[in-house]
């Protein structure tokens, strides 16, 4: 019999252990969960007005009206739809997910960044997303988009209040089912959520 | 403005007032170490998993092994955890009810483990822990059913952690305070749970579905059923147009 109970452990060990490793994928934060209706559609994303480019531990921000800000980020890791141009109170921030081993997304007014040259020179706040991959903005909110083992989540976050809190869970206002795992690319357009996994797109309205 | 309250638990009227204020304390006093997890966006529902894994695989086949202390260290470590979620989730803002029959069940699930392994390694009668077993939870499902149609129990008794405790002096002393424990809670619980079932039945009105209308299911999911429903008999319809044609052709 001590073989069987020293099995029962060993499962317990291995259960207790994926649960640690998988509790973000397996049990995912929720706040007024909602399963909204994606219609797929034939048309394309939005183009953003702004663009992006992080290269080798440099963050250079390309604003619609021409104005490039850049500044140094050492190892930052910013995926391709992994960041965000937000106004919030008049005044613009952006936010990063960093895709690295610190796993978290960073709010930072871009202005001061670009002035001190550094991300910390105009870093607001940040808090761990840990299985995000995509951000995008809502007006004055974030759209953060993670991955489980169901279907992707978008998290509709306060980012001055996720960032208060250093806690993703404390600006969550909303939490939508998305329409498939494996999202590559989210929009807004109007009151329109646009989403895409590269080869099709879906959309539903934003309450 | 009120704070809102779950309805999913099985407190008394009487006790529910203290049970709130002790969890407000708990979770001020534990609020740095909760603050630990809100930040790695750790999920008070993973907590209770947790918790409640530890007693079916290590706290039974610790007593298999005969290694006490171990297992006793293992429930200190499920109570601990069971109380910590509530401060996790109130701390993360994420309370709900999901969480609290979550709670429930991991509850429920630990005094069914823990009397369980009782009679199992002998420490307990097995018809007296059965009949515990079965009152218990007839007690608990009229407790819950009372508090969510705003019917509460004035006080009611929990006797869990004596459970424990009268099994770990037997387990050490060999005084068997264990099976009398069982037999005068099993009474006890047979009689909290005749006068929940009296008093329910008492109370319901003798209308089908008038008690409970809008509680469950909610109206939402009454349509989508009815929805299914339609569908289903619209192709049953058309699948016996197409049989019907077929045999008159045939």
């Amino acid at each position: 019999m001590t073989a069987v109970y020293l099995g029962i452990m060993a499962v317990g060990a291995a259960l207790l252990l994926a649960l640690a490793r998988w509790h973000q994928r397996l049990l995912p934060l929720e706040r007024v969960l909602e399963r909204p209706t994606w219609i797929e559609t034939a048309e394309p994303l939005p183009p953003l007005a702004e663009n992006l480019e992080c290269d080798q531990g440099r963050i250079v921000l390309h604003i619609a009206a021409g104005e490039t800000l850049a500044f140094a980020a050492p190892g930052l890791d910013v995926g391709p739809n992994g960041w965000a141009v937000l106004d919030i109170g008049g005044r613009r921030l952006l936010a990063l997910l960093d895709r690295g081993s610190r796993k978290r997304t960073l709010l930072v007014d871009p202005d001061r960044a670009a002035q001190g040259g550094s991300l910390d020179a105009g870093l607001v706040g940040g808090w761990r997303h840990g299985t995000g991959r995509l951000l995008a903005m809502a007006g004055h909110r974030l759209l953060e988009v993670h991955g489980s083992f169901g279907r992707d989540r978008i998290y509709v976050v306060d980012p001055l209040q996720a960032a208060a809190g250093a806690a993703l869970s404390l600006g969550i206002a909303q939490t939508l089912f998305g329409p498939r795992r494996g999202l590559t690319r989210i929009r807004t357009h109007g009151r329109e959520l646009l989403a895409g996994d590269g080869e099709r797109v879906w959309k539903t309205d934003l309450a | 403005m009120a704070k809102p309250h779950s309805k999913l638990h099985y407190f008394g009227a009487s006790e529910e007032e203290y049970f709130h204020t002790v969890a407000d304390r708990r979770t001020r006093l534990l609020k740095p170490l909760a603050l630990l997890f809100v930040r790695r966006n750790v999920r008070s529902d993973a907590i209770t998993l947790a918790s409640g894994l530890l007693l079916p695989f290590f706290f039974f086949p610790l007593f298999g092994l005969r290694q006490y202390v171990a297992a006793w260290c293992v429930l200190i470590l499920h109570i601990l955890l069971d109380g910590f979620d509530g401060p996790v989730a109130r701390l993360g803002r994420y309370a709900s009810d999901k969480g609290a029959l979550s709670d429930i069940i991991n509850d429920i699930t630990a005094m069914v483990v823990v009397a369980l392994t009782a009679m199992h390694f002998g420490f307990a009668d097995p018809l007296y822990g059965g009949l515990y077993l079965a009152t218990y939870l007839y007690m608990i499902v009229f407790i819950i059913v009372r508090n969510v149609m705003d019917m509460p129990y004035k006080f009611v008794f929990k006797s869990k952690y004596y459970l424990f405790l009268f099994l770990l002096i037997k387990v050490h002393t060999h005084v068997d305070v264990l099976n009398p424990f069982l037999v005068l809670l099993s009474l006890y619980q047979i009689a909290v749970s005749a006068v929940g079932f009296f008093h329910l039945r008492r109370h319901l009105p003798g209308v089908l579905g008038a008690g409970t209308r809008g509680a469950w299911p909610s109206p939402d999911k009454v349509a989508r059923r009815e929805q299914r429903r339609a569908r289903r008999a619209s192709r049953l319809e058309k699948i016996r147009d197409r049989f019907n044609r077929l045999r008159r052709r045939a």
